[in-house]
């Protein structure tokens, strides 16, 4: 039901200029992925740090809160690289990629990370300055969070061995 | 007939030949050997192991790469600045290293699992020639500017000798990250 | 922001120039408007991550041998798909269809495969697959 809702998404991906460009070009994808590659060491490095200071593990002198303010715009660029290269990879087979039970999956983790990461975010930013929180509650956002993004990364390996 | 791809090589052995028997294996000898060896062709052939360790060295990047960063960004000026530069590497200095061995773990596996292909990749000469280079980077900033750390520990922006460690390190190892994923595109 | 926007802006300009600079290269991708449609015997089967490779000796009618190379899923996906390293046989006789290789060699993804006894198997990894099974303008 939900693949009928997105198939004029899906068509449409298909054919894009981009789309066509990238099936047509030798080096196009491998340099896209390349890009993927490098926006996740982005956004895997900075909510790595940012779970490991829920947990009391890595920069223990700085409050939490401050961690996850300065891991914020790296988190961003991380995911802004991610999804627009990840775009015009799915795009150039945006047929069989929707049909990869892989793909499907990575994609419901995605929104859900994405979501949370936002509520999250936006929380962090409304706080005032010297708020710490409840530990249990850090630990709580810390490993959903890098539960998630692993799990869009797990997901995305397997969508070549699935 | 010539295939498209051949890992098995067609020599005359010395003894047929009449030659002296050589003691010592060239390199490409030493591929072959590893290829064909039974735990190599194990994993090679394997229906979990290969993936999981292929998925591990590269969502391990996170966790490597993805914490250098942070200290090749406070050697260049940005980010932690509130923190000294040695604040800095004690932090990320367990994930660091967590991380990379991960990496050097899951690399070498994965090379022993495909040792002929590796070695005919010109990709994966350049990645090991990349890893040199980041060693010889370390190594050196820690033999000179690096011996003076408490001058600009400190330091907003740390020197210049400093920022191109920082510089050279990050570049280094984004274009191991390039030729590792196009490691996959020769045949 | 202003970074990401920057780092977006590279990679437009990566792919953008990957596009021009590309004629000839050794790219393990395939062309889905190359098909391969071959008859021909088994020679060589290397059943191994991160792709299976087999290779068909093509007879034409002149009596000159083509080697046909066709790469495939990894061996798990395969096995998921109820097709063992059994099921391509040295000197079985297949017809394979598949895409071409975009640097225009003589290897190909193998999509579809007719073993002797009619049976279909499909070999092909989800980023190999070529369009006809996708396409829908």
């Amino acid at each position: 039901m939900v693949r009928a809702l997105l198939q004029p998404f899906i068509v449409w991906s298909y054919n894009v200029a981009p789309a066509h460009w990238v099936r047509d070009s030798t080096w196009a994808f491998p340099i896209l992925e390349v890009f993927h590659l490098l926006g996740l060491t982005l956004l895997l490095g900075s909510v790595s740090l940012f779970a490991l200071r829920c947990f009391g593990l890595t920069l223990q002198k700085d409050p939490t809160i401050r961690v996850a303010r300065d891991m914020a715009p790296a988190s961003l660029a991380g995911i802004v690289i991610m999804a627009s290269s990840g775009f015009f990879m799915f795009a150039s087979g945006a047929i069989k990629y929707s049909n990869n039970l892989a793909f499907q999956c990575k994609m419901a983790l995605f929104f859900t990370a994405i979501v949370v990461h936002g509520i999250g975010y936006m929380r962090v930013r409304v706080a005032s300055r010297g708020h710490e929180g409840s530990r249990v509650q850090w630990v709580m956002a810390g490993g959903l969070i890098l539960l998630l993004w692993f799990g869009v990364g797990i997901a995305g390996r397997a969508i070549a061995f699935l | 007939m010539a295939f498209a791809r051949s890992s098995t090589s067609n020599r005359l052995s010395n003894a047929s030949t009449g030659r002296p028997e050589r003691t010592t294996m060239s390199l490409h000898e030493f591929c072959q050997w590893l290829q064909d060896s039974y735990y190599s062709t194990a994993i090679r052939e394997s229906v979990w192991v290969f993936p999981i360790i292929e998925g591990s060295h590269v969502l391990a990047l996170g966790l490597s790469l993805g914490t250098v960063l942070w200290f090749d960004l406070r050697l260049l000026g940005f980010g932690f600045r509130r923190l000294s530069v040695s604040e800095t590497f004690i932090y990320v200095r367990p994930w660091m290293f967590t991380g990379f061995a991960i990496m050097v773990v899951t690399g070498i596996l994965l090379f022993f699992s495909l040792p002929m292909r590796c070695y005919q990749s010109t990709f994966f000469a350049i990645k090991l020639v990349l890893l040199l280079f980041a060693g010889i980077n370390v190594a050196v900033f820690h033999s000179t500017i690096d011996r003076r750390r408490a001058e600009w520990d400190r330091d907003l922006v740390p020197p210049l000798g400093a920022r191109i460690a920082g510089g050279l390190s990050l570049a280094v190892w984004i274009l191991v990250v390039t030729v590792g994923r196009l490691m996959a595109y020769t045949l | 922001m202003a970074r990401s926007l920057v780092v977006f802006v590279a990679m437009i300009l990566g792919v953008w120039g990957a596009n021009l600079a590309a004629h000839h290269a050794e790219a393990a991708q395939f062309d889905a408007a190359k098909p391969v449609n071959v008859t021909g015997t088994i020679a060589k089967v290397e059943w191994t991550n991160p792709h299976i490779w087999f290779y068909v000796n093509v007879t034409d009618n002149a009596g000159k041998v083509t080697t046909w190379g066709f790469s495939g899923g990894p061996p798990g996906m395969l096995l998921r798909r109820g097709i063992t390293r059994d099921v391509l046989k040295i000197g079985t006789v297949v017809h394979v269809q598949g895409s071409r290789a975009k640097d225009g060699s003589n290897n190909a993804s193998g999509e579809r495969v007719t073993l002797p006894d009619g049976r279909n198997v499909f070999t092909a990894s989800a980023e190999d697959v070529g369009t006809a099974s996708q396409q829908q303008r």
